[in-house]
């Protein structure tokens, strides 16, 4: 039962942790590299051009190494229940 | 066939003609009473996406030819908004949780018009996993969907006809889980999942909720990244040959623990201990109330927290 709960309790961290990336990101996106000015020329543009895709990349990267995490964890356990 | 009862008993299918008709039907009448061309464009994307899922279901399509037929859906409305660009079929502008001003995309909103419709519509189908999940899922995520129209419409952003759309896009859903909720006594059919995925992915569109929309698949959507970051690449569930799940003689499942299958949500859902069919499927509609919450949240934070400052 114990395990049973992780279970579902891992997939719910995961889920929120999905969610509350994308509003983190929206925050950074609005307030941090769409107001950015550095070079007062198109390569501001391409400066947050960069950015945001490098933001979007983390995101990935994070949802991947969750979701690796969670797989490694549960096939440990389905390798110890048919043991 | 039901492979998870005991007794493996004959269900017939595919239920997707019968949801096709209820909801290209319904979203037609709404058509010739409103004029709205967002109503038109619900009507002919479910038409479209279903028929591809009959042929679907007579003739199984493969892991690429099906995403590659399903693009088609998603070009009534392309085409809808080009041929009259005063209709507001859909609305270019996408807006994110937390900011009132939105960002305007118009090339790239194709794009995400032609690429969306057949990833939500393959993502709901390959939820289509046990008795009443798909319809159950669908249900369920059109509560945050219809909460965004609501909220639209109050702030003055909604066309009111996509409001009115999403009565008989549900209705259809509603009546037709009914009779597939455990125990099911029809099965959708790949069309019946293809045409709920492709008329939500759509309703989404039209009524402006993108974002709430995809929070609220989620445990759908994770099912799909996790089966295809597993078996990387696109292929039919069908031609897997190491199953993920076994079914147990007393008609539980469990895990198989071969390391070669692939994972999918109702894997990991199993993968400790025997659960029945309808334990899955609730632990599975569960995961969907609550990312469905997460979803209504960020309604509030979209489209009330900005417009109250």
């Amino acid at each position: 039962m114990q395990n049973e709960r992780e279970s579902l309790g891992t997939l719910i961290a995961i889920f929120t942790a999905a969610w509350a990336l994308v509003l983190l990101g929206t925050v950074i996106i609005f307030e941090v590299i769409v107001p950015l000015n550095i070079f007062h020329s198109f390569l501001d543009s391409i400066l947050k051009g960069v950015l945001g895709l490098f933001l979007v990349v983390a995101w990935l990267f994070l949802f991947v190494e969750m979701r690796d995490h969670m797989v490694k964890t549960q096939l440990r356990l389905e390798k110890k229940i048919s043991n | 066939m039901d492979y998870h009862k005991e007794g493996k008993p004959q269900i017939p299918r595919p239920g997707g003609p019968a949801i096709i008709a209820g909801i290209f039907v319904s979203e037609l009448i709404l058509f010739a009473f409103t004029g709205s061309l967002a109503v038109l464009g619900i009507a002919l994307v479910t038409l479209l996406s279903g028929v591809i899922g009959v042929v679907d279901d007579l003739k199984t399509l493969g892991g690429i030819v099906k995403p590659a037929l399903l693009v088609l859906g998603g070009l009534p409305l392309v085409a809808l908004q080009y041929l009259f660009p005063q209709s507001m079929v859909y609305d270019h502008h996408l807006y994110l949780p937390l900011f009132k001003t939105p960002t305007n995309i118009p090339i790239i909103y194709i794009l995400l018009i032609i690429v969306a419709i057949p990833v939500v519509t393959n993502t709901i189908n390959t939820i289509d996993v046990l008795n009443g999940v798909v319809t159950g899922t669908i249900l369920i995520a059109s509560i945050p969907v219809g909460f965004t129209l609501i909220l639209r419409y109050i702030v003055g952003k909604e066309n009111p006809y996509a409001l009115a759309a999403f009565f008989p896009f549900v209705g259809a859903t509603l009546a037709f889980y009914y009779f597939h909720k455990y125990p099911s006594k029809i099965f959708p059919g790949d069309s019946g999942a293809m045409t709920l995925g492709a008329a939500y992915g759509t309703m989404a569109i039209i009524g402006g909720a993108e974002v709430v929309a995809v929070i609220a698949i989620l445990p759908a959507i994770m099912n799909s990244f996790f089966f295809l970051s597993s078996v990387k690449r696109l292929v039919e569930h069908r031609q897997i040959k190491s199953q993920p799940v076994k079914v147990l003689d007393d008609n539980t499942m469990i895990a198989t623990g071969d390391p070669q299958a692939p994972v999918t949500l109702m894997r990991l859902l199993v993968g400790v201990r025997a659960k029945s069919e309808k334990e899955i499927g609730r632990d599975i509609l569960r995961l969907t109330a609550y990312t469905s919450l997460l979803a209504c949240l960020t309604a509030i934070l979209t489209w009330v927290i900005p417009y109250a400052k």
